[in-house]
């Protein structure tokens, strides 16, 4: 259960995950509840892997800290 | 010789890890990199951030390096409590080169060295106590001490002493903020993770302070420079630059840099953030409990520098981008000179950089400036994100190397045969001796600041002073020459 960052990139508007330990950051997908309520599940990376967030009741402000497991 | 195809790099590399036995291959293969610029994710080329190979000469430092030596040691108004062992303190005292402004010893600390110098007894019965001791006389001996951080050296970890009951102890007592920082040596594998605890020491006992307290009168264009460590002055040369361009500098991490700076960032609007390696913690969390947005920028190189000033300025209104065209045109015909007075010097010279932090990249710029190239860099403790960065700054078919130790290092020199090499003291006098120009490019030997555009000009002469130096012409002792010249001329004589 890595802590992941979720932010949106000023740039380019793209949602990234950024583990630390793991110096990961990658451009969110696909988001399986994409809102507005509920918000999260599975979060698909570009590079292929899957991460699974708690849904939440509507989609937060970012960046933001939550637990993630991966799939 | 010249520039290399990616045939020979590889053949180069495959030379190079031939005398290694088969397993410290294989590992060493994975650090060592041919550049590709359609590679998007350097993790698929390169592998970083891992444990060195016992046996072989690494450079890189330890988790006491980062924390104490990188992030907090600059840190002007604070003492920084070596807290262990006397070495590790002394051996990395006066910092590095991490100018500021202040009387040493009365209200400014950075230069001098604070230990608790642990003893026999201390590693038995713990050293608690004596720390305890120690931030009392500290405080006594110098009042106008702003707070005072722990840097733990390994035994602190190993004889599991409750450093941060001292400090909330301590705290409650002096009044002043008391930062344990759990940074033992052994801890990673390199200094980097002690930047990283560092970052979440000061998130967990700093940042916080003003919460709530709105007394600091705020602008629309209060920025922080984050990650600038004044190395030789260079926070100060990139500082007078934003504020050329109209914006307020409300804190300067950690070079020059006071407490109280450090307790006001969260009260900015933007932070700019030189190394990334060591701040983006800081950044990314200021972002998510403050909103502040960070963006990355390079003030090496008129080009880079342009570049970044005209990001800042995107972050602002019309005022400030006036602004940072206004500097930017200001400063043109300087760098022009200096652009024209040394780049017939230094034309197509090539160059080789193995540093930390962000200048394996960042300085990349800055030698394109003078019609240089970088053929060979790499990071001591980078880690994939930063190679993420680096791959589109270099050319095709050149040399990316993670954590290169000493052998790999004079190899791929000898065969690449540089113009320059920029790295560390460790290397310095081994490649002079072998008869290549060489800059140290972690305190700039000596000399700076490098950043922005006064530091250009020092930039540009420095490198033109090392590489064009006579004394380069005689490193063949004169009566070796004497004799060859002999035997030519008797070849040409018979």
């Amino acid at each position: 259960m890595p802590k992941v960052m979720l932010r949106r990139d000023r740039d380019t508007g793209a949602m990234t995950l950024y583990v630390a330990k793991q110096d990961l950051e990658e451009n969110v997908v696909a988001v399986q509840h994409a809102g507005p309520a509920p918000w999260g599940g599975e979060l698909q990376l570009a590079d292929g892997s899957k991460y699974f967030i708690e849904p939440m009741e509507s989609e937060p402000s970012f960046p933001i800290t939550v637990r993630a497991k991966r799939i | 010789m010249s520039v290399m195809t990616r045939e020979e790099t590889e053949a180069l590399i495959e030379e190079v890890l031939q005398v290694y036995p088969e397993e410290a291959r294989k590992e060493r293969a994975k650090h060592l990199a041919i550049n590709d610029q359609s590679v998007e994710q350097s993790k698929k080329c390169i592998t970083s951030n891992k444990k060195s190979l016992p046996g072989v000469m690494t450079i890189r430092g330890c988790a006491y390096a980062g924390s104490k030596g990188v992030v907090w040691g600059p840190i002007k108004d604070m003492i920084h409590i070596s807290h262990g062992p006397v070495g590790c303190g002394q051996y990395s005292r006066a910092g590095r080169r991490n100018y500021y402004i202040g009387t040493t010893g009365v209200n400014t600390f950075v230069t001098m060295n604070f230990t608790t110098d642990f003893q026999e007894k201390d590693i038995v019965f713990g050293g608690d106590k004596k720390l305890d001791k120690t931030i009392e006389e500290i405080n006594t001996l110098f009042p106008l001490n702003k707070g005072v951080s722990i840097q733990s050296e390994c035994p602190i970890g190993l004889i599991g002493d409750d450093i941060e009951a001292v400090a909330k102890k301590k705290k409650e007592e002096i009044g002043k903020p008391v930062v344990p920082v759990r940074c033992e040596g052994f801890r990673g594998v390199s200094q980097s993770l002690g930047h990283h605890i560092a970052n979440d020491s000061i998130r967990d006992w700093v940042l916080g302070a003003r919460d709530g307290d709105e007394s600091f009168s705020t602008t629309p264009y209060d920025v922080s420079i984050i990650g600038d460590y004044n190395i030789g002055g260079d926070a100060w040369a990139s500082r007078t630059l934003l504020e050329e361009m109209g914006l307020r500098v409300v804190a300067q991490w950690s070079g020059d840099g006071t407490l109280s700076e450090i307790e006001l960032t969260p009260k900015v609007k933007l932070n700019l953030v030189h190394c990334y390696r060591s701040m983006n913690y800081i950044s990314r969390h200021m972002e998510e409990k403050y909103g502040i947005p960070w963006m990355e920028y390079n003030f090496f190189g008129p080009t880079k520098i342009a570049e970044s000033l005209r990001k800042i300025a995107s972050f602002f209104d019309d005022k400030i981008k006036e602004g940072a065209e206004r500097v930017i045109a200001r400063y043109q015909a300087e760098t022009d000179a200096v652009i024209a007075k040394y780049k017939p010097r230094l034309q197509g010279k090539r160059v080789m950089l193995f540093i930390g932090g962000l200048r394996p990249r960042h300085t990349i710029g800055a030698y394109e400036d003078l019609g240089m190239e970088v053929v060979g860099t790499g990071y001591e403790f980078g880690h994939n994100d930063d190679y993420d960065r680096t791959i589109p700054e270099m050319g095709n078919a050149t040399l990316l190397y993670d954590d290169v130790t000493g052998y790999e290092f004079e190899e791929f020199v000898k065969a690449i045969k540089p113009d320059l090499i920029g790295s560390g003291i460790k290397e310095k006098y081994i490649f002079q001796k072998m008869g290549i120009p060489f800059r140290q490019m972690h305190s700039w030997d000596y000399s700076g600041p490098y950043h922005g555009y006064d530091g250009f000009a020092i930039f540009a002469r420095d490198m033109d002073m090392t590489l064009n130096n006579p004394c380069w012409g005689s490193i063949t002792a004169p009566w070796k020459k004497a004799t060859a010249e002999q035997q030519e001329q008797v070849v040409a004589s018979a």
